[in-house]
């Protein structure tokens, strides 16, 4: 696409005018989005997340009642709601879900080892991506293997998939942070609202 | 004219018919101006390469211009007058280079051949006969060698002789199922390297996509400091969620339904800059807990209702779904 611009140089003058159009077409172009990525700036994306984060919580709120919901079960619960706000079409949306029944079905054998599974997992998280960092002969390489690791789910895949689940991985927690700030203010702040004013929010 | 240069990896188009048509398509709607200033051009270029496959490949082009003949049928009586010129003009230089004056009807045919001829311009300076049976292998694999048109005309107009001009890399013209490479100039065009171009072609774009994504990209160069770039953004993103689940994990408790549901209206309000509207009704919210919720609480994950919000909420909390995976997930 970025190669199209130079051949504006050559347009004999019946075409000038459309050339001219073109070009500012192609030069519009090269910022261009995978069409997947839009999805997860749009607004009504973010509505269903909100939504389903919503329902998500007031299940783990009822269902543990006595301890207050740790940061890791909460971040859990919101992982696995953006996962399914992805609809299943993307690596890490499904590697997240499955972690999710295996975390279920182990902890139906055994009870302990269940909590202290999410712990190793982030524990190991971190060490093997210091661990990769630290021998970076083949920079390049090591640097995949670290981000392939820290997309959840591409840990033996290939460059090109790696480079793609990253893309959608990164556009998809942006929403989900967005998201997280609102509902999180819309409830540090209830007071404003029960007063039912024209306070509007943000 | 022009359409003598079919070359024989044309004979790959059979192999994806479909796809020709919306490339011919494509080509002929972004196309057509570059074709009459190509045309205007190049006479001495053209003369090179029809003397070049003149000699070579009659029977060939010919075969291939009945493939391209039955392709173009599709598009209309000028695209095969175009066809059935350059099939007279088989023997006659000039009168191939007069033919390609022919414009608008004859862009897309104007424009695969440009593309043969540009491939057929890399291709002259490499030895004729093992480059042509290279390539009539190539034709069964996947990955073809096809002309990229936009950035060979301006290659070919930008150069006044053929052989300093180094046609451009692989860009994908459309994605269709095949990776159309463009063979550089004085690069091998065996398989392999064609097929590592195309693979390379491919990561660089993505991680183009990448570095747009990305704050901060921009500046860095080079494919390791862009990793580097992404990693950390993806590290301070999983931190910037987790600390945000903290968060929520302290006041989830003083998190009341009706407050909840209320906040989900303040969402809505907080994107469309709605007047917030206290209309939920907090009564019904704590009525909720009261309900016996099982594990099949519902947890309507795929059900999709996005704009339905707080006053569908409780409704859809205590039916029994079938999202007893999630649900029990969670407990």
């Amino acid at each position: 696409m970025d190669s199209i611009s130079p051949l504006s140089n050559q347009t004999t003058t019946t075409s000038s005018s459309s050339d001219l159009s073109r070009r500012k077409c192609k030069k519009k172009s090269p910022p261009s989005r995978p069409p997947s990525l839009e999805k997860w700036r749009s607004e009504k994306q973010q509505q269903i997340y909100s939504t389903k984060l919503g329902h998500a919580l007031r299940e783990l709120r009822i269902s543990q009642p006595s301890p207050n919901p740790n940061g890791r079960a909460v971040r859990e619960v919101a992982d696995r709601a953006l996962a399914v706000a992805a609809r299943g079409k993307t690596l890490w949306s499904r590697a997240i879900l499955s972690k999710a029944v295996k975390l279920k079905f182990r902890k139906h054998k055994r009870q302990s080892p269940a909590l202290t599974q999410p712990v190793i997992a982030t524990g190991s998280l971190r060490s093997t991506v210091m661990r990769i960092k630290a021998k970076g002969l083949p920079a390049v390489q090591r640097k995949v293997k670290v981000l392939s690791r820290l997309v959840p789910g591409c840990r033996k895949q290939t460059l090109p998939v790696v480079l793609e689940e990253t893309t959608d991985y990164i556009a998809a927690m942006e929403m989900q942070i967005r998201a997280m700030t609102a509902l999180l203010s819309a409830v540090s702040s209830p007071a404003e609202h029960e007063e039912g004013q024209t306070h509007v929010l943000g | 004219m022009l359409e003598g240069l079919v070359s024989p990896e044309s004979l790959s188009l059979s192999y994806a018919d479909m796809s020709v048509p919306e490339r011919l398509k494509w080509l002929q709607q972004h196309q057509q101006q570059e074709v009459l200033s190509l045309s205007s051009n190049d006479s001495p270029d053209l003369l090179q390469i029809l003397q070049f496959h003149g000699s070579n490949n009659d029977e060939l082009l010919q075969s291939t211009f009945s493939h391209f003949q039955m392709v173009g049928s599709g598009f209309g009586t000028n695209y095969n007058m175009g066809f059935g010129h350059s099939h007279e003009a088989m023997d006659g230089y000039i009168s191939r280079t007069s033919s390609c004056q022919i414009h608008s009807p004859d862009t897309m045919g104007v424009m695969l051949k440009n593309s043969e001829e540009n491939r057929a311009i890399s291709l002259k300076n490499k030895r004729k006969s093992e480059v042509k049976t290279r390539e009539e292998e190539k034709t069964e694999k996947k990955i073809k060698v096809e002309a990229e048109t936009e950035s060979n005309i301006s290659n070919k107009e930008a150069s006044s002789d053929t052989s300093k001009e180094t046609s451009k890399g692989a860009s994908q013209i459309q994605k269709l199922d095949y990776i159309h490479v463009r063979a550089r100039r004085g690069e091998a065009t065996d398989r392999h390297s064609l097929a590592e171009r195309a693979r390379r072609e491919k990561i660089s774009k993505k991680m183009k996509y990448l570095q747009d994504l990305v704050p901060g990209c921009n500046t860095v160069t080079g494919k390791a400091g862009v990793l580097d770039e992404i990693i950390n953004y993806v590290q301070s993103l999983q931190r910037q969620v987790e600390f945000l689940s903290m968060k929520l994990a302290v006041i989830n408790p003083e998190l009341e339904l009706g407050v909840e549901d209320l906040s989900v209206k303040q969402f809505q309000a907080y994107f469309t800059n709605f007047p917030v509207v206290i209309a939920s009704k907090p009564s019904v919210m704590v009525d909720v807990p009261l309900f016996p919720l099982d594990q099949q609480g519902s947890l309507n994950l795929s059900v999709s209702n996005p704009n339905q919000t707080s006053i569908d909420a409780p409704s859809e909390s205590w039916e029994t779904q079938s999202q007893s995976l999630f649900a029990s997930v969670l407990r």
